[in-house]
């Protein structure tokens, strides 16, 4: 019956209805496609975050040069022992290899429940001292015994006797037992399983569920001038790989550019082709460590130059480090197994000495992406499984270096970070759709006032009302949230593709769609029913609650004020404990980027506080300027409009709240939308070094000088300057101390032109006084502040600069320091030093520039687009080199947060919040109508014309749009400021703080428009609304 | 007696109504609000209009207002007819010859009694003959409003605010005034001193004055009464209602 009489109510006024539920449909749609947006985003992180990976796994075989030696153990009697038994431990090493095996260290340790026998301990029969007790396992270090040499086929037996305290069983886990060696520092296990090839260590690997292929790399560094042709010699360290076809068809970063590789022989690099002035059938020599030599003929030529997976660095500490040797050698990874290894095992043994830098042998996995989840945490999960699988096969025989799984890590935490920061975006969407419900809400109830002073005439109790009100509120909940979801779900795919959205599971799909309409249901049905009910309990408390009202709360208890001084304060804490900065992330911590994400509700708290003082000092203005009271009204519409809002302020308060909201929340999200994509641009830009970056193939026969640049001048182009910049391509030696070091030498004038020096930091000058600087005084040199604390050189100091290093021109030069700097344009490896490019031509003539920086004449993408096509049809038609641009570079930075589809966010954001001003302007005017209607009636009964009460209408709806409008300005621009702030960790460089005339004017359109549309249909109702009725009801 | 033109809209007159048929479409069909073959008042009289529920008494004074126009019929006051002219010359009409008073007051709650008053003035003034205006300080010292001038309408009594309500309707010197169960919220004695303030100040100013009203005491008042019955549509028996 109640609910029937509800219904029918609902259904009498559909544009009361309608309206009441449209907000509580659009908060619950954003609120749920805020939801789904994460679920689609979350989707591809797992893929962009493996995207950028040179290798997912490498099964590291490393530092087994010295002989196969073999470690045995058995027990006599085997099996459990009871307690007080005891048993023999036998222990037999032998060196099957053909060379000998220097410091052999045999540890043997008795587990849990087994304590070493005194006196029992022996090798080949002859007793060991054990007086400091168990000579396989001393002290707390538990140290072996060195047994000093193992020639070629030589053997030791070691005996000694384990009583059992308690009963155990004997094991290899009992009594582990190990050996080491000079060649062999990593302890290897007794009865450890004989090496497995590392071709069938490779098939077994690659068979393994989950794994997409897996093949063997060798790689050894010759040292420097090892590699030549007849007389002829590569100046500089040489590299020497061994691995096959397959190996390098699945790395697309290998360019073999011409011939192929064929067992048997050998591909080199074009720069070592050029020196050797080699090509396809010739010969080459590699002198290998031992003094033997591998000579083969060329069968191909490689531009290895971007080739990640080979020259990535194996060093822990710098792992992402790409170092580059020009002059390498690649093999059958037979031959590198059957002449180039044991090479490195002779000169180890007969050397005495550990190899310096010993040769990596390494299975490099890679894994069936595709199949992986598209949840970084759960992929993480899955690709652990693999690496545990990988480590299965012949385990113990090495260790393997997990990249995907580092990297999935970070991405889960990155994704953690992502969501809290996501619904931090989608908070004021969520409140913004409560308060929309409660402002409805607000309207609703004084709509109803006069039916619900009828319903308690006619003996309705408080209970019945609120029984009634409870029931609209479910139905327009209800309902509103079942159609807040489908339509949160539309704009999500509408926003972000159904394929992303289609690629996110279907749990977590539904997680979010309970979470949304549950969550917005709640909310909204809360906002609704608590001002319905505050209304009712109004009603019955007060006789005469139609004019008097009382302050809201938050006026009366300052809490807007209040807020904003907490926030003030707030910040001047965070500024001081620098809690802004956050952390940078990095794969190789393992740590994701960490954002102070508490900060968030400085924002939040200065859109809500700032709302509401601007709703306050809206209402101080309109009170302090109504006019005094007086029956002699000059123009009657104006004075009607001044005495209504300066009498009545707390409507207009209220509609320029839910509009500052609005129209803040819009603000705010296109200038965080525009920072954060302004900061990502910047990054590429300053990673990039300019607009464009040219780098010559290293497999050309032409070579570009560095007075060859204008050949790069094409349509476009304003600039181009040359760079030599390569990682440790210099040694800097100081008074103290000696470093390599990656040196940038440029043209001060050009590169000052192209570089973004924007943050870039100098000690004690500016980036382009600094750097210009070099022109006037050649013999100088910039340092990094860093590599100026290692080598312990101040400003004012010489130091020697081995330039052109490991080449024909390397020679050392003296430059005085002359300023020190933070970072520098243009190189993502970072340079350690910066000199004159003139100078070091002087110095080095033959080395030409690595690369050339080039600026665009315009800005925008177009024009760098028509450059980078006019450049690679005209010079690039005559010659090979990679181009990148700060696109390319922007479109390579997939891999941490800054890639997040922020826009797409914001959009849907956006998108709900200006639909949320239509709404509460129409909420307004309509508002407006139903409660006044009598007097708009009475006016036109009064002869007032339709046309001045349309003014009368729209005044009111423009006051509360400017107003609204104009603070939600203010207060987004503030609340944009903070969001921006926060996310600072995410950026190399400071992200600028960009407020788009654009963006924050279509909200103030919006509202503009809707307020015109509202007013204009607002006013048409009022004329045909019965003004007989309406005039004659009590 | 078709005359549209404002300027020849009278400032005071005959009220004559004949052929009146107000018909309303409903989900139901057509109901029947008014049937008045004949209707006139004369120039400076006043009449009382009473009749069942439902027989059209408000909906006659709408159309006598111009608030509302006749399916049928003709409205006339003194040589203009008002039924035939347009919405905004119906508002001119308003503007400048018609002052209202209902059963609620229908003040507008966030002015004063002077505002309230004053903005009637302010509303026709351009309309209006300097003569024709009434100072409203004056007007609420001759109601005895003058106290309560300045309080907002919810700080008065009932009977206050439809004094207020009443110096509002003839402050600018309406020709007619229609009054619709102006005493209906009131107890007796406020009713009686309000009728007899709306007859002395009708019988002052020389208005005519159409009253509706349940209250037969309330219409003995008055110089005459006319009955409305129920109207019917064509072939419906009376009973239908």
């Amino acid at each position: 019956m109640l609910t029937s009489y509800v219904v029918a109510e609902l259904l009498r006024v559909p544009r009361r209805t309608l309206s009441t539920m449209a907000g509580v449909t659009l908060g619950v749609g954003l609120f749920c496609g805020v939801l789904f947006f994460v679920d689609g985003l979350s989707a591809s992180m797992t893929q962009r975050a493996v995207a950028p990976l040179a290798i997912d796994m490498q099964r590291i075989i490393t530092e087994r040069v010295g002989g196969e030696l073999l470690l045995t153990q058995v027990f006599d009697p085997a099996g459990t022992l009871a307690s007080g038994e005891q048993s023999a431990v036998m222990l037999e090493i032998h060196n099957d290899s053909e060379l000998p095996a220097n410091e052999v260290t045999v540890r043997s340790t008795p587990g849990p429940g087994l304590v070493y026998v005194d006196g029992s301990a022996e090798i080949d029969g002859v007793p060991v001292d054990d007086a400091d007790g168990n000579p396989f396992s001393r002290g707390p270090a538990q140290t072996g015994l060195n047994l000093g040499q193992l020639e070629p086929g030589d053997g030791r037996t070691i005996t000694y006797r384990v009583e059992a305290t308690e009963q155990v069983t004997l094991g290899d886990d009992q009594v582990r037992a190990t050996f080491s060696s000079r060649e062999l520092v990593s302890p290897v296990a007794a009865n450890s399983a004989s090496t497995v090839p590392m071709a069938e260590l490779a098939r077994l690997i690659g068979a393994l569920d989950g794994v997409r292929e897996a093949n063997q790399l060798s790689l050894a560094s010759l040292g420097s001038d090892t590699l030549s042709s007849g007389s002829v010699v590569a100046t500089g360290p040489v590299r020497i790989f061994g691995f096959d076809a397959d190996y390098a068809d699945a790395d697309d970063t290998i360019r073999i550019v011409e011939g192929r590789l064929e067992p048997g022989g050998a591909v080199i690099s074009s720069e070592a082709a050029r020196d050797l002035n080699v090509g396809v059938g010739d010969s080459v020599t590699a002198e290998l460590p031992d003094g033997s030599t591998l000579v083969r003929d060329v069968t191909g030529i490689a531009d290895l130059s971007s080739a990640r997976s080979l020259f990535s660095s194996r060093r822990g500490g710098d792992l992402e480090t790409f170092i580059y040797t020009r002059n390498s050698i690649v093999v059958s990874p037979s031959d590198f197994a059957d002449i180039v290894y044991p090479a490195y095992e002779r000169a180890a043994t007969t050397t005495g000495e550990r190899l310096k830098n010993p040769p990596i042998r390494e299975i490099d996995i890679t894994l069936d992406d595709a199949r992986l989840d598209s949840d970084p945490a759960t992929a993480f999960n899955e690709t652990t499984a693999i690496a545990e699988a990988v480590t299965g096969v012949a385990a113990s025989q090495d260790y393997l270096l997990d990249n995907i799984s580092n990297t999935l890590q970070v991405a889960a935490d990155d994704a953690t970070v992502a969501r809290r920061l996501f619904v931090f975006l989608g908070v004021p969407g969520g409140l913004l759709g409560a308060a929309l419900a409660a402002y409805a809400g607000t309207v609703l109830a004084g709509a109803q006032r006069r039916e619900q002073a009828t319903l308690r005439v006619r003996g309705a109790s408080r209970r019945h009302l609120l029984r009634m009100l409870g029931v609209r509120t479910a139905l327009l909940t209800g309902v509103g949230s079942a159609v807040g979801l489908v339509l949160g779900y539309g704009a999500t795919a509408a926003i972000l593709g159904q394929e992303s959205l289609s690629r996110a599971s279907v749990s977590s799909l539904i997680r979010s769609a309970i979470t949304g309409s549950m969550g917005g249901f709640v909310i909204t049905g809360a906002a609704l029913y608590f001002t319905g009910r505050r209304s009712i309990d109004r009603e019955i408390n007060e006789a005469r609650a139609r004019f008097a009202r009382r302050q809201p709360l938050w006026r009366r208890a300052w809490i807007d004020l209040i807020t904003l001084g907490l926030v003030v304060i707030g910040t001047g804490v965070a500024l001081s404990t620098d809690a802004f900065a956050g952390t940078a992330g990095s794969v190789y911590f393992g740590r994701s980027v960490q954002l102070n994400l508490g900060l968030l509700v400085f924002p939040i708290a200065v859109w809500l506080a700032g709302s509401l003082l601007a709703a306050r000092l809206l209402g101080f203005i309109l009170t302090t300027t109504q006019p005094q009271s007086s029956p002699h009204l000059q123009r009657p519409l104006a004075s009607l409009y001044r005495l209504s809002v300066g009498r009545r302020p707390w409507a207009i308060g209220d509609g320029a709240i839910v509009v500052a909201l609005v129209v803040a929340l819009a603000t705010c999200l296109a200038a965080f939308t525009a920072s954060y994509d302004g900061a990502k641009r910047r990054d590429a830009l300053y990673a990039n070094g300019s607009d464009i970056r040219i780098t010559p193939r290293s497999n050309v026969d032409v070579v570009i000088g560095p007075d060859d640049a204008d050949v790069f001048r094409t349509e476009g182009v304003e600039t181009v300057t040359p760079v030599i910049y390569a990682t440790s391509n210099v040694i800097l030696r100081s008074a103290r101390t000696s470093d390599p070091a990656n040196l940038a030498a440029i043209d001060p004038a050009g590169f000052v032109a192209v570089a973004p020096l924007e943050g870039t930091r100098f000690l004690d000058t500016d980036a382009a006084t600094a750097l210009e600087s070099l022109t006037d005084a050649p013999d100088t040199i910039l340092l990094s502040e860093e590599m100026a604390n290692f080598l312990k050189v101040e400003v004012g100091d010489t130091l020697h600069v081995l330039v052109a290093r490991a080449t024909d021109d390397q020679v050392e030069i003296d430059l005085v320091v002359t300023t020190l700097f933070e970072r520098i344009p243009g190189f993502p490896d970072g340079a350690d030093a910066v000199m004159s490019l003139a100078r070091h031509t002087e110095a080095a003539p033959n080395k030409p520039p690595d690369f050339f920086l080039a600026s665009t004449i315009a800005p925008d993408d177009e024009t760098l687009r028509r450059t980078v096509t006019a450049i690679r049809q005209g010079p690039g038609t005559r010659t090979a080199f990679g181009i990148e641009t700060r696109i390319s570079t922007l479109a390579r930075d997939q891999s941490s947060l800054a890639a997040l589809n922020i826009a797409g966010l914001t959009d849907l954001d956006a998108s709900f919040a200006l639909g949320m001003a239509v709404i509460a302007i129409a909420i307004f005017v309509f508002g407006l109508l139903l409660a006044r209607r009598r007097e708009y009636v009475t006016l036109r009964a009064q002869g007032m014309e339709a046309r001045a009460i349309r003014l009368l209408i729209g005044a009111e709806a423009a006051t509360v749009a400017a107003a609204g409008a104009v603070s939600g300005l203010v207060v987004g621009a503030v609340m944009g400021f903070y969001f921006v702030s926060v996310l600072r960790p995410l950026f190399v460089l400071r992200p600028g703080y960009e407020l788009p005339a654009g963006g924050a004017l279509v909200p103030v359109l919006l509202v503009a428009a809707a307020t015109l549309v509202t007013s204009i249909l607002g006013s048409r109702l009022v004329n045909r609304m019965e003004p007989t009725e309406l005039l004659r009801d009590e | 007696m078709n005359t549209t033109t404002a300027e020849r809209l009278p400032t005071a007159g005959r009220i004559e109504a004949r052929d009146l048929i107000v018909d309303y479409q409903t989900d139901k069909g057509t109901v029947r609000a008014l049937d008045c073959p004949e209707f006139s008042v004369e120039p400076g009289s006043n009449v009382a209009v009473m009749g069942p529920s439902g027989c059209g008494k408000s909906t006659l004074l709408g159309l006598l207002a111009g608030l509302a126009v006749p399916t049928n019929g003709t409205v006339a006051v003194g040589d203009i007819t008002i039924s035939s002219l347009s919405e905004q010359e119906r508002v001119s009409f308003r503007r400048r010859s018609l002052g209202m008073i209902y059963q609620a007051d229908n003040l507008l709650p966030h002015l004063t009694v002077e505002e309230n008053v004053g903005l009637q003035l302010a509303i026709c003034r351009s309309e209006l003959a300097a003569d024709h205006r009434t100072d409203p300080t004056e007007l609420l010292e001759r109601l005895g409003l003058a106290d309560l001038a300045r309080r907002l309408p919810d700080q008065l009594s009932g009977g206050q605010r439809q004094r207020v309500a009443v110096a509002r309707a003839i402050v600018h010197g309406p020709s007619v005034i229609l009054a619709d169960e102006p005493t209906g919220a009131l107890d007796t004695e406020h009713a009686e001193r309000v009728i007899e303030l709306l007859v002395n100040v009708q019988q002052q100013t020389g208005a005519t004055m159409v009253l509706v009203t349940h209250d037969p005491g309330i219409g003995a008042h008055l110089d005459r009464t006319v009955v409305l019955t129920r109207p019917v549509l064509p072939g419906e028996s009376d009973d239908a209602h």
